[in-house]
This record gives structure tokens, C-alpha cells and sequence, in this order.
């Protein structure tokens, strides 16, 4: 399962998003609302952890919705699976907005206000797939130095560079490189070897 | 753990932080030049990588969005789906159905082609007749001068024919010779014309 997520598959058999994103290509909307249903929760989820903002992110993700819808023909299946070029779109997103409307410092002033939204919604079609693969890709970054963990959150969750993370971490900028490098490295290995 | 050709190379080091996008902008620049450069390996491998860094977002605390987001986007998609379609088959259904269009455009190419066969007929008959013309008058012509000819060799051969010299009486004046027939008439030739020399052809029926 995790091999498939890491590799490129070599059949010419088109996954189930990839035949939705083409039913968009039609205008077809109940299309959208296959995918959205499918994808929605984990976009949100990552857009919250960028902006840690509910209204904000609701509003990102609406955008990225609406820019799959209005802009289908831009996702290429050649070049890898749907859901990780749609979740690059809204990480994308999300850390733009975050630059813009430097919610940086905002969010350090609302944040005892804003809870992220944890619902319960129901089960859908590769549900079951995907909490396996969060729970394996938690399993898997735990097992690695904590300030190695930070690091690559400060990368991925908040568009930090190498320097600034060295600064916010109090390291050298060598030793954060090989902490983030060596950290993703372990977690694509780990990612196979569960495969 | 990896094989070691792959670190040999100085940017393939730097791919997974790349898709992280956790380069300085300096090193980000040469990475995208590099890939830009079409280097086939460090492009698979970015991929690859990509796939990788997208893993990370199950690192978040898991939430999903209230109903009234999806509510809001399934209805903005729906419009513009519905408009789309709208648009389409206004295209498709005018007022006038697309076969008479064509007709329309059948009748009159095959109109227009008609008048020109038309025009084209009328100007090669115009054509011909003035060669029909310009042929029976060439063809008069050699017949009227024939008949000259044929009159005039009769007067000057027939043994009943008189010659009748007429002398110059002042320099400058041809010398004329006239041969009459009592019933076809004259002939008068002429030498010593100041222009070039001719026959003056005359006749009386």
C-alpha cells in the first residue's frame, strides 16, 4: 500500500481519482462532489495545521476546491498519484496565506480562541487506507529526534528554510540539513518496508 | 541504505528538501536551474520526493471542515456546471437548426457557381461569334478580289478587247495603257508612278 503512495505505478490503469478528474474535465459536478468527499477532510486538516485558523483555512480550501474544479487539465496523472499534487496545491495555499497575512503573529495572539473543527463524518471510499497510512507515517516520525520531528514540521507546516529553522531551533544550519535529509529519508524507508 | 551513485551527485542530495521547500533561495535557484536543465534522474527523483513530503500531512492533528463549506462549493460548481451546459447548447441550438444553415450555403454556392458557368458561356459565344464574323468578312474579301482578278484577266485576254494608250503630256505624268471590253468594261495600268509602281484597277459593269 505505502510502496504504491511512494513510487510511481507502472499500470495504465487509471485510479479512481484520476477518473473523476476527468469526469471534471466534463463539467461534471457530481464529480467534484466525489472528490471533495474523498479528499476534503485531509486538505482541511493540513490547512488548519498551516494556519491554525478555522475561518481562514475554510476559506483556503474552498479556494483550492474551486481552482481544481476551474482548473482540472492542470493535474498531469503521468506524473504521480491525485492526492499528493492536490494536497502540494493546498500546502502551497495555505503557506502563501500565511506569508501574506502574517498569521504567524496573529495566531499567536488567537490561538486560545480558535479550536480546529473535529468532527466526526462518515466513512468513505478509501477511508479505511488513509487513516492506516496516518497512523503508519505518526508510527514512523515519532521514532525520530524530537527536534529532528520539530524541524521537519517547521519546514512543512510553516514554509520555514533551513536557516530560519536553524535559528528558531538554536542549531547549526549543517546539523538542521542532515536532521531534516536523514529524517525523510527514515521516513520513506519506513514508508516501503510497510508496503 | 541507498545505493551510492545517488549521492555522488551534489543536487540529488538536495531533491527531498527541495519538494520540503526548506532550500535557501540561493540553493532553491540552483536546484530549479538544474531541473530546468532537463537532468532526467533528479526530475524522477523530485517526484518521488514530492509523493514523500505530501506523507507529512498525517502528521496534523485530523479535522475536517463544517457542512456548510461543502454546501457553499457544491453549490458554486453546480451554477457554473449548469451555465457551462447552458452555454453549450446555446451554441449548439440557434434558432435556425445547423442542417438549414447548411442548405442555405448549398443553394447559394451552387448559385454562384451557376452565374459564373453562366458568364463564362455568355463571353466564349461573344468570342465566337466575332471570329465567325471577322472569318465571313476575310472570306468576302477574297471572293469580291477574285472576282477582280478573274473580270480583269478576261479584258486583258479577250481578243475582242481594244488597247488604248494614253501618252504623258507633262513630265511627272504616268504613262497610262487602258484595255476596254464593250460589255465588262476597262482596265487601266499605269507605269512611271513617282510612289511605287501599281496597277490602278478600275472596272464598269
Amino acid at each position: 500500500m505505502f510502496l504504491a503512495v511512494l513510487t510511481r505505478s507502472e499500470s495504465n490503469e487509471v485510479s479512481p481519482d484520476a477518473a473523476l478528474v476527468n469526469r471534471l474535465l466534463q463539467r461534471d459536478a457530481s464529480a467534484f462532489e466525489d472528490l471533495y468527499d474523498r479528499h476534503s477532510r485531509i486538505v482541511y486538516t493540513l490547512v488548519l495545521r498551516i494556519l491554525q485558523q478555522a475561518s481562514t483555512a475554510e476559506e483556503v480550501v474552498q479556494d483550492v476546491f474551486l481552482h481544481l474544479w476551474r482548473n482540472a487539465a492542470q493535474y498531469d496523472g503521468s506524473r504521480g498519484p491525485f492526492l499528493p499534487w492536490l494536497l502540494t496545491l493546498a500546502r502551497n495555499r495555505a503557506l502563501d496565506q500565511l506569508r501574506l497575512k502574517s498569521e504567524r503573529q496573529r495566531r499567536r495572539e488567537e490561538q486560545a480562541d480558535e479550536l480546529p473543527h473535529v468532527v466526526a463524518i462518515p466513512d468513505f471510499e478509501g477511508s479505511l487506507d488513509e487513516k492506516r497510512r496516518a497512523k503508519r507515517v505518526r508510527e514512523l516520525v515519532i521514532l525520530l529526534n524530537p527536534k529532528q520531528k520539530r524541524a521537519i514540521e517547521l519546514a512543512y507546516f510553516e514554509g520555514l528554510s533551513h536557516s530560519e529553522i536553524a535559528n528558531a531551533l538554536q542549531e547549526p544550519l549543517g546539523t538542521v540539513k542532515g536532521w531534516i535529509r536523514n529524517g525523510l529519508l527514515r521516513l520513506k524507508e519506513g514508508l516501503q518496508a510497510t508496503s | 541504505m541507498n545505493n551510492a551513485g545517488q549521492f555522488r551527485d551534489p543536487f540529488r542530495e538536495l531533491i527531498e528538501a527541495y519538494a520540503l521547500g526548506s532550500l535557501d533561495s540561493e540553493q532553491r535557484v540552483t536546484v530549479a536551474e538544474h531541473l530546468a536543465a532537463g537532468c532526467a534522474e533528479c526530475t524522477k527523483a523530485l517526484e518521488e520526493a514530492r509523493l514523500l513530503v505530501s506523507q507529512l500531512s498525517y502528521l496534523a492533528p485530523e479535522a475536517a471542515p463544517l457542512d456548510t463549506l461543502r454546501g457553499r462549493l457544491l453549490e458554486t460548481v453546480r451554477a457554473e456546471a449548469a451555465a457551462a451546459k447552458s452555454n453549450a447548447s446555446a451554441i449548439c441550438k440557434s434558432a435556425i437548426p445547423l442542417w438549414m444553415w447548411g442548405a442555405v450555403a448549398a443553394v447559394l454556392f451552387f448559385a454562384l457557381y451557376n452565374a459564373y458557368e453562366a458568364h463564362s458561356l455568355r463571353e466564349t459565344i461573344h468570342e465566337t461569334r466575332e471570329a465567325l464574323t471577322a472569318q465571313m468578312e476575310l472570306q468576302q474579301e477574297s471572293a469580291r478580289r477574285l472576282a477582280w482578278a478573274q473580270r480583269e484577266a478576261l479584258i486583258l485576254t479577250d481578243p475582242r478587247s481594244m488597247k488604248i494608250a494614253m501618252s504623258a503630256d507633262a513630265k511627272g505624268m504616268p504613262e497610262l495603257q487602258a484595255t476596254w471590253h464593250h460589255s465588262m468594261g476597262i482596265v487601266v495600268r499605269g507605269r512611271s508612278f513617282r510612289c511605287r509602281p501599281e496597277i490602278a484597277r478600275c472596272s464598269c459593269g
